[in-house]
């Protein structure tokens, strides 16, 4: 094996029945290197990380650390061997300490008996080198999620690994924790870790990683330097045809607003917040994790009671006992933040989830009709292309960009008034979001208002007629992305008082 | 409320609160000598065999699975061990044979749960029918052992019953290893989160065997003890399904707030050993005790529920 490559897959194969989710996978990671794995959802990146992680058995193939097979080896075995995971879910427990959070594969023991004390050192060397101040006694439940994400991260270094693992590291934390993650990433790259980076994000991709090796099919296309590699080639090769235009461009008359918000208040999350929402705009609210965006887009819908305000909905205000099941009386549609629990019903099939709300269409004098059912689900279905076209497959089996289709597809089956959308792309690969993109587009052409709530500021920006900017709860600016650069947003989004 | 304070409120409020609620009792019904030592002592004495089964119940629910198998098995393990004796006439006997089938019961359920992913709590029920009707087919009435130095066991001082000390130790055992041992922090780990405990090494299977077989074990000794001092009534099983119960749920809601854990299981086990007594004490008919039971473990059950509530709704901001 040559010299400096740490990680070597040999023709990795693997199936889960008759999906093959690997096909016969080739690839060299070298020492010191912060390499990215892309590709959309389903591709196969999870599944070889997991495979290197001992978690799945290839069934064919071998896989090489340094200069040994590890081929088949146990989780525990790949960890003392160097090789760290982060998973996209946190396992923290919560009961626990962060020290013994940080330590939990490796409790510091005097023959079998623990022993705390000696752990502690070790503890705060990492805390400092990763740049976080704890109080390593409290415990882990009491932290934010971000936070928890950063103790997970010292689980994960402490043993100065040569191999680091990340899977989705930046979905839970703000701007400023991402650049520390970077700076992390490249002080242990000089320290002698090769990371390997999964992540939707195109943009971190080409801060931090040397390498892309793109994935599509269970295969590996290409592997080339960042530097070498423009990012529209890298989409074409992830999605295996050219992606033409990212963010529709819609010609859409305005209309009169179809939501007004007026001083809305609630505990100290949001306060004294208003604007307003036109016929066939889409407009896009932004601001740090905690700024209130995901409060805002509750209250509207109904889910929770804010202390004061209003909220008018085409003049009718619908305040006082506001809930879901008045929102949608209203015409109002939630596609919410968290998709497995809130926004489908994972152990039905797609099919049910279709027709979840759309109960009053799918009758025959009062009873359920499988016939009318099956018709509707699969209209919406064709409509919104998912892949795969089987309105009986298990919504819980589809990659994420097809299940927030389905979960979004429910809600055309009438005409809403206003549709709130919760960070609606997360996790959801680059062509799901393009289609995602162009249902908007179509929502607004029909005159409905389009709310996002958005931690993606391109995708902010390039679908929006206009952006709202929340700091702590308050509206500090609203911005026409057509005129304000992206850099002068962030301005505003990390507290900024004024610029031109 | 200072941080320092609060915690404390949490971990040590709720003992404070029992204790306070037994001598408001005392208060009221003053011609009751609860606070006798006497008293006291027979309350010990009486709540040894339902601490020692709550605690091996803790060690089971703190690796994350339930039981109810203990249920049937605890009047069945009396019976065989009172027919044992006065078959052999000899305590070892007795007891091995006892441990040996607690242990091997626990065993099966527990493979069947790890090997087979069975709910814990459907296995258990099923032996616990299991073990009720080997009960029923054996005896229908209290059987009681004929010879008086094995019943001694029970009665045996140093002071206090020698059962006594006995429950102390393995009570002081046992929180040793769940918080000072890497064993026990593994099986806390597995209890709380079964993936960290995946991530982290630890063989999730082999730790919820070794609860289910220390319970065994535990469950031996509470029926041996229950057996020699007051025989082997039938069913008696059943009454005591509650007060364990309830000892391990209101042990949560003390040190370790919101877990299952040593410390509060003893705590929980003496508050319904007491109040039980001091019912039986005002001469209250035997349905009241069972309802003030009952409301005791929906009590104890609601507050851990009410606690993680309020956690459960911050964490979607």
């Amino acid at each position: 094996m040559k010299e400096n490559i740490v990680v070597k897959f040999c023709n990795v194969k693997k199936y889960f029945g008759a999906t093959i989710a690997l096909d016969g996978v080739d690839l060299d990671i070298y020492t010191n290197e912060v390499h990215a794995i892309v590709g959309s959802n389903g591709a196969g990146k999870t599944t070889l990380m997991k495979i290197l992680a001992g978690e799945y058995l290839p069934n064919e193939g071998h896989l090489y650390y340094l200069n040994e097979e590890i081929t088949g080896m146990t989780p525990l075995e790949i960890q003392n061997r160097g090789i760290q995971v982060v998973h996209q879910v946190l396992n923290i427990v919560e009961s626990m300490s962060i020290m013994e959070n940080i330590l939990l594969a490796c409790p510091p023991t005097r023959g079998g008996v623990l022993n705390w004390k000696e752990g502690r050192t070790k503890v705060h060397e990492v805390l400092d080198f990763i740049g976080m101040d704890f109080d390593i006694e409290k415990t882990a439940g009491s932290l934010s999620i971000s936070e928890q994400q950063f103790v997970i991260l010292a689980r994960a270094i402490i043993n100065n690994p040569k191999v680091l693992i990340l899977d989705e590291p930046t979905s839970r934390i703000s701007y400023e924790e991402t650049e520390k993650l970077f700076d992390l990433i490249r002080r242990m790259k000089s320290l002698g870790t090769t990371t390997v980076y999964i992540s939707h994000r195109i943009e971190e991709i080409y801060q931090v990683c040397d390498m892309i090796s793109v994935f599509r099919d269970g295969k590996r296309i290409d592997t080339r330097a960042t530097e070498d590699l423009p990012k529209d080639e890298l989409v074409t090769l992830m999605l295996g045809k050219k992606l033409d235009v990212f963010f529709p461009k819609i010609e859409v008359d305005i209309g009169e607003p179809v939501l007004r918000v007026k001083n809305l208040c609630y505990k100290n999350v949001v306060n004294d917040l208003s604007f307003s929402v036109n016929k066939g705009e889409i407009i896009s609210i932004v601001g740090a994790v905690g700024s209130g965006k995901t409060e805002v887009i509750n209250a509207i819908f109904g889910i929770i009671s804010p202390d004061s305000g209003e909220i008018l909905i085409e003049n009718e205000d619908i305040f006082a006992n506001h809930s879901p099941y008045q929102a949608i009386k209203h015409g109002i549609a939630l596609i919410p933040e968290d998709r497995e629990m809130q926004g489908m019903i994972g152990d039905y099939p797609v099919k049910n989830n279709l027709t979840v709300i759309n109960l009053k269409h799918i009758l025959n004098n009062h009873l359920l009709n499988a016939r009318k059912e099956d018709k509707l689900a699969q209209s919406l279905n064709d409509l919104l292309s998912v892949t795969p076209n089987d309105i009986n497959y298990l919504i819980r089996a589809l990659s994420g960009g097809n299940q927030q289709k389905v979960v979004i597809g429910k809600w055309l089956a009438d005409q809403y008034k206003l549709y709130l959308l919760d960070e609606v792309t997360a996790g959801v690969d680059i062509g799901a979001k393009s289609e995602i993109y162009n249902i908007l587009g179509d929502l607004a052409k029909g005159g409905a208002g389009v709310l996002l709530a958005t931690g993606d500021l391109e995708e902010a920006i390039g679908i929006s007629d206009r952006i709202l900017i929340l700091f702590k709860g308050k509206l500090v600016k609203e911005v026409d992305p057509k005129i304000t650069s992206k850099d002068n947003i962030l301005f505003y989004i990390m507290g900024g008082e004024k610029i031109a | 409320m200072p941080k320092s304070l609060s915690k404390f409120f949490q971990a040590y409020g709720m003992p404070f609160g029992l204790l306070a609620l037994i001598v408001l009792m005392q208060l009221i019904f003053s011609q009751v000598p609860f606070f006798s030592a006497l008293n006291l002592r027979n309350i010990l004495l009486e709540t040894v065999s339902i601490s020692l089964t709550a605690l091996g119940l803790s060690f089971i629910m703190m690796s994350g699975e339930g039981d109810l198998s203990f249920a049937g098995m605890f009047s069945l393990l009396t019976v065989i061990f009172a027919d044992v004796s006065n078959l052999y006439n000899n305590f070892f006997i007795s007891f091995i044979t006892v441990m040996l089938i607690a242990v091997a019961v626990n065993l099966m359920i527990a493979l069947l749960v790890t090997k087979f992913n069975y709910s814990s709590f459907i296995v258990s029920i099923a032996f616990m029918f299991m073990a009720n009707g080997i009960e029923k087919a054996l005896h229908q009435q209290t059987t009681l052992i004929n010879n008086p130095s094995i019943r001694s066991f029970a009665t045996i001082e140093f002071g206090l019953p020698i059962v006594i000390w006995l429950m102390i130790l393995v009570y002081a055992v046992s929180y040793f290893v769940i918080n000072k041992t890497k064993y026990g922090f593994s099986l806390r780990i597995v209890g709380e989160n079964k993936d960290a405990a995946i991530e982290a090494g630890i063989d999730h299977k082999f730790i919820k065997i070794s609860a289910y077989l220390i319970a065994g074990v535990l469950l031996a000794l509470a029926t041996t003890i229950e057996a020699t001092r007051v025989g082997a009534i039938y069913e008696q099983g059943k009454f005591y399904m509650l007060p364990v119960f309830a000892a391990c749920f209101l042990g949560s809601s003390m040190f370790v707030p919101g877990r299952i854990n040593v410390a509060g299981t003893l705590v929980g086990a003496l508050f319904m050993g007491s109040l039980e007594k001091f019912l039986n004490m005002i001469n209250v008919e035997s349905y009241i005790v069972s309802l003030t039971q009952g409301f005791v473990l929906l009590f104890s059950v609601g507050l851990v529920a009410f606690k993680r509530r309020k956690k459960i709704n911050q964490i979607k901001l």
